[in-house]
């Protein structure tokens, strides 16, 4: 059965007893999206804050989902479409209810690898459920693939770029420090505002000490 | 969209069998992707996407990816563990790359288990499918 669509949200509940962040990750597929959001549930779970993560992949079955589930993380599923487009309202749909229902202190989105951080951002403005504390964007950049993913799809990979509020590169242990240089400089060129970091996932420290920088409130929404 | 940026994801729940010892699931699977990954870039591929799959089975669970050739395959989880003949694995795989056709990917996923069961002794059983629909690049 198709939703009924949305409207576009304008008075929301101005009272919730819990502050919560919003915090939506986006970059092309196999990015490293949902390593980064493994570390970031540990810290999060280390801090004892409640946590919902709702997972959007291309296509009808789901592996990121599984591979958080491992982890025994609870994941809320959107597949078949991507959250920026025609499935935005199954993301706005699955927010109010899980907000509902587990008064989450932390909602992070992994976003399909194909998803737009100005997509995704439409989709939330039909949001109607109690206000976010902070929300951020986070933009996954993988180095080693860069110069071939800009020649066969360059507005998607720009747009994942230019919409974010912070860039972090990964797999630093897989590129060569020109493809780091290149992904570095394309981050700056595209999006001069965002912060930019780089990352190695095999760098287990620099990994935690990452999720720790994310898992504080980001900016007012 | 061009037939560059088709993107027509393919996905498959999938059994694995040991007929005989497999020191490592994640090595078996690794290499079947890496072989999926092989045959798409000789059909003519535009770009891996990504090629993953999560396996589970006789308690413990795994996954493996495949995002570019060069840096080949990794796997996270309890992959390092045997299989022992007569385990079997659950596997769901994703294979989502740019410019083949969805009948394409199916080919060169049947090729690659076909040489993966031919190399470890096993057998691979296709258990369902699923496509959806096309997801042009710029389209979002």
């Amino acid at each position: 059965m198709t939703p009924a669509p949305l409207r576009r949200s304008a008075n929301r509940a101005p009272q919730w007893p819990d502050p919560m962040d919003l915090l939506s990750f986006s970059g092309f597929l196999g990015s490293g999206k949902t390593t980064l959001i493994l570390a970031l549930a540990k810290e999060l779970a280390a801090r004892g804050h409640r946590t919902a993560f709702i997972v959007n992949e291309v296509g009808e079955v789901g592996v990121d989902q599984r591979i958080l589930r491992d982890d025994g993380l609870e994941v809320y599923e959107i597949t078949s479409g991507c959250i920026c487009c025609q499935m935005g309202v199954d993301l706005v749909k699955t927010m109010e209810a899980l907000v509902r229902e587990e008064r989450p202190q932390n909602i992070i989105i992994e976003a399909s690898g194909v998803a737009t951080p100005d997509g995704i951002a439409d989709s939330l403005s039909y949001y109607g459920g109690p206000p976010f504390a902070s929300t951020r964007s986070i933009g996954v950049l993988d180095p080693t693939r860069l110069e071939a993913l800009i020649e066969v799809m360059t507005p998607l990979i720009e747009s994942q770029i230019a919409g974010v509020d912070e860039i972090i590169v990964t797999k630093t242990d897989l590129a060569t420090g020109a493809e780091v240089a290149q992904a570095r400089s394309v981050a700056e060129r595209l999006n001069p505002k965002a912060a930019l970091r780089t990352l190695s996932a095999t760098d287990p420290v620099a990994l935690a000490d990452l999720a720790r920088s994310l898992a504080k409130p980001g900016r007012t929404s | 969209m061009t037939e560059r940026d088709r993107l027509d994801p393919f996905a498959a729940s999938l059994t694995f069998e040991a007929g005989r010892r497999v020191d490592s699931g994640g090595e078996l699977l690794a290499a079947l992707l890496t072989d999926i990954g092989e045959a798409c870039h000789a059909a003519g591929c535009s770009l891996i996407g990504h090629i993953k799959c999560h396996a589970a089975g006789n308690g413990r669970a795994f996954a493996c990816s495949l995002t570019s050739r060069r840096t080949g395959a990794a796997c996270r989880g309890a992959h390092l563990e045997p299989l022992e003949p007569g385990t079997s694995l659950e596997v769901e795989l994703v294979v989502l790359v740019y410019g083949l056709s969805r009948d394409t990917v199916d080919a060169a996923v049947r090729q690659a288990l076909a040489r993966s069961a031919k190399g470890s002794g096993g057998d691979w059983a296709l258990c369902t499918e699923s496509h959806s629909h096309s997801h042009a690049s710029g389209s979002c």
